[in-house]
C-alpha cells in the first residue's frame, strides 16, 4: 500500500514537472532574451543564454518610463478595483444564489448575456458615459465601470450555490435575517470563490490595457500595460527592449501574487479542516 | 470578515464619492480664473514628443497665457483613442493628423476649417510649403492642417555586410537594373546564415514599387479617387521586378517577413540593403550607429520619382480655445517653429525654407537625398476606404508574393474588388 | 415533521417571502445598476446601431436590416464561424481536462504542492501582451527556439505563426497555456470545499485514487466544472487579445486562417469604420453564444450537482 502509493506520487511528480518545464519556459526565455543585444537576440540559431549580460535594454526601459509612478498608479487601481469588485458581486451572488424575488431568473439571465458581448463593443459607450460624469484622466475614470462584473457575480453565485440548504434554512428559523445569514454563515464558506474572484480581478486590473489607454491622457495617472506599448515605435521591433519591458511589467504581480497566496491558502486550508 | 467587508465598503464608497467630487472642483480642463489657457497637442511618435514640447515651450516665451502639454499615444492605439475623444466632442486641441485620414475626419465636421485663419495670416501656405503636402490637408477646398514634416525615401545600406561581401556600395544615379545587380552580387559573394541582400515586403509600397508605379506611368488610384489603377499593364509592369526579387530568393519569403518585420531584420544586421523613410533615422543610430549609409533609390523606368508622405497640425472643431489653438496651429507652421524642428534631427520640416535644418543635423550621414527627392515625389495615394482597399491588395498579393499566382492574376482581382469599394464610398 | 408543522411553516414563508423580496432587491441592487448602466444600456445602443449605417463617430442613418443583408452575403463569414468553432471546441476540453488532472494533484497528499501551484498559475498573472510577444520570439521560423529544440528530434521546423496551417494550433497553445493555472485555482477551490469525510469514508471502502476522482471529486465539484466549462466556451468564442497580438492583422498571410467572427467585428468597426455592420456581427455572436449558453444552462440539470 505505501510503496504503491509512492510510486503514484512519483509519476505525478514527473508529470508535474514536465508540465511545469513547458510553463516556466516562456518566461526563461523573455529574461534570457532581455539581456541579449538586438543581432544577438535575431542569430541563427538562436543563443540560449544571452553572450553577456547585456543591460542597454534595462537602462532604455528606465529611461523612457517612469517606473515608480507607474507601479503605484496601478497598484492603486488594482487594490480599489478587487475590493470594489468583490464586495458588490459577493452580494449580489449571494441575492442570485439564494433568496427567492421577482424577475430573478429575467435579471440574471440579462446579466449572463453580458459575458457573451465581445467585449470591445463596449468601450467607447463606455468612454462616453465616463466623459459625461467629467471623470476622464481621473482614478476613478479608470476603474469605474469595472467595479461592476457579470462574471464575478456568476463565479460567486456558483460557490453559493454549491452550499447546502440547510444551513440557512435553520438560521432562518432561528429568527436570523438574510444580512446577518449572508455576513455570519454564507460569507466564511465561500471563501475559496472569493479567493479565485480576488486574483481574478487583480489580474484583470493590473493587466488591463485598452481602457487605461483611452480614457486617461494625464501622463501623471499612467498605468503599466499602456505604457508598455509606448516602448513598441510605429516602425521598429526591438526584441531584447520589448522583453525587459515585459519582465518589468511581469514580475511584481508575480511577487504579489506569492505573497497573497501564503495568506490566503491559509484561509482555504481552515476553512477545510472546518468544513 | 463581515466587520471587514463592512469597513471595506465603507471606504471604498467614501473614496469613489470623494474622487468623484474632486473632479467636479477640478473644473473643466484647461480653464482658470486668470485668463491662463491650456492646450492639448496628440502626438503617436515618442521620439518627436521631446521636439514638440520644445516648440510648445518657445510658443509659450511669447504668449504666456498659453501652456501647451502633448499627450502621446502610440501608432497601434493613436486612431482608436482619437476617434473615442472624437466621438465624445473633446478630442486634443491640437492634432496631429495623417493624409489618410484627413478626409474622413474633416468629413465628420471633427476638425477646424483653417483656410480663412490662413489666408489672414502671414503664413503664405502655397508659396512657403510642398504642394503635394498642402494639396493633401486640403479636402473640399477647404485647408484641415498646418503642415508639419515630410519624409522621402532612400536605400539604407548596411556597411559591413557590403565589406565583407566585397562589393562596392551603392552609388546615386544607379539603376533598377544595378540595384538587382547589387544584389545578386552580394549573394553570390556568400552572406551569412539568414542575411539576405534586401527585403521587399508585400505591404511595403510606400518605400519600394509604389514610386516605380508613377514612373512607369501607372496608377492606383485614379484622379478622383474613381477608379482603381492595380488592372492597368503600367502598374503591373512596375510591381513585377520588384516582386521578381523575393521569388529569386533575394529578399526572404512574405512568412520571413511577416514572422520577422523586414526593419527589425535590418537593425539585427540581417540584410544588406533596406527601403525605407528618413523618419527611421532616429532608430537606426540607436541600433546601427556608423555601420549603415544612405543612397539614393535606383531610377525606375529613367525616372527617380519617389513617394512623398507628411504629416500635419489640424484643430479640433469642438476645441474650447479656438482663437489660441489656430493662432498656436499657424505659427506652429512659422519659420521659428520649423526651425526647432528641423534642428532637432528627428524629421523634416516641411516648409521650404527650414528643410534643411534636418540634413545639417545628421553629420553621421548624408541626409541630402531626401530633400533631392522632394521634386519629383508623388504624394502617397490615399482616400477614405485607404484601409478597406489595403485588405483587398493583402488578400491577392499575399499568394503572388508566395509564388502561388502570378501577380498579373493578382492585379487583376484587386481592380475588381476594388472598383465596387471606390463606388459606394463616392456614391455617398 | 408533521403535516400541521409543514403547513405553519408554509404559512409563514410568504411573509419571510416579502421580506426576501426587500433583502434580495438591496444585494442584488449595486452589481445590477452598475452593469445596467455600463454594459446594457450599451448593448442597447448596439443593437440599435445594427440596423443603422454608422460611421466611425456614431453618426447614424436607419437603414433596416441592410447590414445583416450584407452579413449573409459576407464571404468571410463561414470561414470566420469555422475558426471561432474550432478554437472552442479544442481549448475547452483541452484546457479543462488539463486543469482538472493539476487541480487534483494539488488536492492530493503529494509533497511541494504550494511550489506547484505557483509555478502553475503563473501564466495566469502575466500580461497577455507580454505573454504574446515572448511566444511570438518562440514560434519565429528564423530566430525562433521552438525550431530549435524540435531540429534537436530530427523534426523539420517552420514558420509556425505565418503558415495557415499551424498558426490558428499555435494561438491555441498560448490560449491554453495562459488559462489552465487559473481553472486549476478555481477548481481547485471547488475541490477544497468537498468535505474530507467522503474521501476518508471512501478509502475505507478501499477506493482507488482514480475511483476517487470520479466517485466523488467529479460528481461534487460539478458546479464548479460547469461553471470553468460555460466561461471558457464564451471565452474561447471571444477570443480576441493573443490573437490581436499574435497575429499581425496587415502583415501576416495566415490571418485569414485565424480570422474569428470577433476579429470580423474588430476590422469593421475599428479599422473600416462601419460600426453598423459591426453592430451587426456582434449580435449574431451575441445569439449564437447566448443559444449555446440556454442549452447548457438547460443541460446542467441532468449533470450538474447542487446540494
Amino acid at each position: 500500500m505505501k510503496t504503491s502509493r509512492a510510486r503514484g506520487h512519483l509519476i505525478i511528480h514527473i508529470i508535474l514537472i514536465a508540465g511545469i518545464a513547458i510553463t516556466v519556459f516562456p518566461f526563461l526565455w523573455m529574461i534570457f532574451t532581455s539581456f541579449k543585444t538586438l543581432p544577438e537576440s535575431m542569430k541563427i540559431p538562436p543563443t540560449i543564454l544571452p553572450e553577456s549580460l547585456n543591460t542597454e535594454s534595462y537602462k532604455y526601459v528606465f529611461d523612457v518610463l517612469p517606473f515608480a509612478k507607474i507601479y503605484l498608479n496601478t497598484v492603486v487601481i488594482t487594490v480599489l478595483t478587487v475590493l470594489f469588485q468583490v464586495a458588490f458581486c459577493t452580494m449580489a451572488a449571494y441575492g442570485f444564489a439564494r433568496i427567492e424575488f421577482p424577475f430573478k431568473n429575467a435579471l440574471f439571465l440579462i446579466l449572463l448575456a453580458i459575458l457573451m458581448v465581445p467585449g470591445q463593443i463596449f468601450l467607447i459607450p463606455q468612454y462616453l458615459i465616463i466623459q459625461n460624469l467629467g471623470l476622464t484622466n481621473t482614478i476613478p475614470g479608470l476603474f469605474l465601470p469595472h467595479l461592476f462584473s457579470a462574471f464575478g457575480t456568476f463565479l460567486l453565485r456558483q460557490f453559493f450555490m454549491s452550499l447546502p440548504k440547510e444551513l440557512e434554512e435553520a438560521a432562518l428559523l432561528d429568527g436570523c435575517n438574510r444580512f446577518q445569514i449572508f455576513g455570519k454563515i454564507m460569507l466564511p464558506l465561500v471563501k475559496p470563490g472569493i479567493v479565485a474572484l480576488v486574483i481574478f480581478t487583480a489580474r484583470f486590473a493590473w493587466n488591463d490595457f485598452m481602457w487605461p489607454l483611452i480614457v486617461n491622457t494625464d501622463p501623471q495617472k499612467m498605468t503599466l500595460a499602456p505604457s508598455l506599448s509606448l516602448l513598441k515605435g510605429q516602425y521598429a521591433t526591438n526584441y531584447p527592449v520589448q522583453m525587459a519591458g515585459a519582465v518589468l511589467a511581469v514580475i511584481p504581480m508575480i511577487i504579489v501574487f506569492i505573497i497573497f497566496q501564503k495568506q490566503f491558502i491559509e484561509g482555504v486550508a481552515q476553512s477545510g479542516i472546518k468544513g | 470578515m463581515r466587520k471587514n467587508l463592512k469597513r471595506l465598503t465603507a471606504v471604498g464608497l467614501t473614496a469613489v464619492l470623494g474622487a468623484g467630487l474632486l473632479a467636479g472642483c477640478g473644473g473643466k480642463d484647461g480653464e482658470s480664473k486668470d485668463g491662463k489657457v491650456e492646450l492639448v497637442m496628440s502626438v503617436w511618435d515618442s521620439d518627436q514628443q521631446p521636439v514638440m514640447e520644445k516648440m510648445a515651450e518657445a510658443y509659450n516665451k511669447e504668449h504666456p497665457n498659453v501652456t501647451v502639454k502633448t499627450q502621446l499615444t502610440t501608432w497601434s492605439e493613436y486612431w482608436t483613442k482619437l476617434e473615442a475623444s472624437a466621438t465624445g466632442g473633446s478630442a486634443p486641441d491640437i492634432i496631429t493628423m495623417n493624409v489618410l485620414h484627413v478626409e474622413e475626419y474633416a468629413d465628420a465636421g471633427i476638425l477646424m476649417d483653417l483656410t480663412e485663419a490662413e489666408a489672414e495670416s502671414d503664413l503664405k501656405i502655397n508659396e512657403n510649403f510642398p504642394a503635394p503636402l498642402v494639396d493633401g490637408y486640403t479636402v473640399d477646398g477647404k485647408l484641415y492642417g498646418i503642415p508639419k514634416d515630410f519624409d522621402t525615401n532612400a536605400v539604407f545600406y548596411n556597411k559591413e555586410i557590403f565589406d565583407k561581401a566585397g562589393v562596392a556600395y551603392p552609388q546615386d544615379g544607379w539603376t533598377f537594373e544595378d540595384f538587382r545587380k547589387t544584389c545578386e552580387d552580394l549573394q553570390a559573394a556568400g552572406l551569412g546564415e539568414g542575411v539576405y541582400p534586401t527585403a521587399i515586403n508585400r505591404n511595403s509600397g510606400q518605400t519600394t514599387y509604389i514610386s516605380s508605379v508613377f514612373a512607369n506611368g501607372g496608377y492606383l488610384l485614379s484622379e478622383g479617387n474613381e477608379k482603381s489603377g492595380w488592372g492597368e499593364q503600367a502598374t503591373i509592369d512596375a510591381v513585377q521586378p520588384w516582386l521578381d526579387l523575393v521569388l529569386d530568393g533575394l529578399s526572404p519569403t512574405l512568412q520571413q517577413m511577416a514572422d520577422t518585420d523586414p526593419d527589425a531584420m535590418f537593425q539585427g544586421g540581417q540584410l544588406a540593403m533596406y527601403f525605407s523613410g528618413n523618419y527611421m533615422i532616429t532608430s537606426y543610430n540607436n541600433t546601427l550607429e556608423g555601420k549603415y549609409g544612405i543612397a539614393k533609390r535606383p531610377t525606375f523606368n529613367g525616372k527617380d520619382t519617389d513617394i512623398i508622405n507628411g504629416l500635419a497640425f489640424s484643430v479640433s472643431a469642438n476645441t474650447k480655445h479656438p482663437e489660441e489653438a489656430k493662432d498656436f496651429a499657424l505659427w506652429l507652421g512659422s519659420e521659428e517653429a520649423q526651425k526647432i524642428q528641423g534642428e532637432s534631427g528627428v524629421c523634416i520640416s516641411a516648409r521650404n525654407d527650414c528643410q534643411q535644418y534636418f540634413v545639417d543635423a545628421h553629420d553621421e550621414v548624408d541626409c541630402q537625398v531626401f530633400l533631392d527627392n522632394v521634386a519629383n515625389a508623388e504624394l502617397l495615394p490615399h482616400c477614405k476606404v485607404t484601409s478597406e482597399l489595403s485588405q483587398v491588395e493583402k488578400k491577392y498579393l499575399e499568394p503572388a508574393w508566395k509564388g502561388e499566382i502570378s501577380l498579373e492574376e493578382a492585379c487583376k482581382n484587386i481592380a475588381k474588388e476594388q472598383d465596387p469599394i471606390l463606388e459606394k464610398m463616392n456614391s455617398k | 415533521m408533521s403535516k400541521a408543522n409543514t403547513k405553519a411553516v408554509k404559512k409563514k414563508a410568504t411573509r419571510r417571502q416579502k421580506k426576501d423580496w426587500v433583502a434580495g432587491y438591496l444585494f442584488i441592487a449595486p452589481v445590477t445598476i452598475g452593469l445596467f448602466i455600463f454594459y446594457v444600456f450599451p448593448f442597447l445602443q448596439n443593437f440599435w446601431f445594427s440596423f443603422n449605417d454608422v460611421n466611425k463617430f456614431n453618426m447614424a442613418t436607419f437603414n433596416g436590416i441592410e447590414n445583416y443583408k450584407q452579413l449573409f452575403h459576407e464571404p468571410d463569414l463561414l470561414l470566420a464561424l469555422k475558426n471561432t468553432f474550432l478554437y472552442a471546441i479544442i481549448t475547452v476540453p483541452i484546457g479543462l481536462i488539463i486543469s482538472l488532472v493539476l487541480a487534483s494533484f494539488m488536492n492530493s497528499k503529494i509533497k511541494g504542492k504550494g511550489l506547484y501551484r505557483t509555478i502553475y498559475f503563473l501564466p495566469s498573472v502575466t500580461m497577455a501582451a507580454a505573454v504574446a510577444l515572448v511566444w511570438k520570439l518562440i514560434f519565429n521560423g528564423d530566430y525562433g527556439i521552438l525550431n530549435e529544440i524540435l531540429g534537436v528530434f530530427g523534426i523539420e521546423g517552420q514558420s509556425w505563426l505565418t503558415n495557415p496551417d499551424t498558426a490558428l494550433f499555435c494561438v491555441m497553445l498560448v490560449g491554453i497555456w495562459s488559462g489552465a493555472g487559473y481553472n486549476m485555482i478555481i477548481l481547485l477551490a471547488g475541490m477544497q470545499g468537498v468535505s474530507k469525510s467522503y474521501y476518508e469514508a471512501a478509502e475505507i471502502d478501499g477506493a482507488g485514487p482514480v475511483q476517487r476522482f470520479f466517485k466523488i471529486t467529479i460528481p461534487l465539484v460539478s458546479p464548479t466544472i460547469f461553471f470553468v466549462t460555460i466561461t471558457g466556451l464564451i471565452g474561447a468564442f471571444q477570443v480576441f487579445d493573443t490573437l490581436y497580438m499574435m497575429i499581425d492583422m496587415d502583415k501576416n498571410p495566415a490571418f485569414n486562417a485565424v480570422k474569428t467572427v470577433n476579429v470580423l467585428f474588430y476590422q469593421n468597426a475599428f479599422v473600416y469604420g462601419y460600426k453598423g455592420y459591426a453592430a451587426a456581427i456582434s449580435i449574431f455572436m451575441f445569439v449564437i453564444i447566448m443559444i449555446i449558453t440556454v442549452f447548457q444552462l438547460w443541460g446542467q440539470k441532468k449533470w450538474v450537482n447542487y446540494d
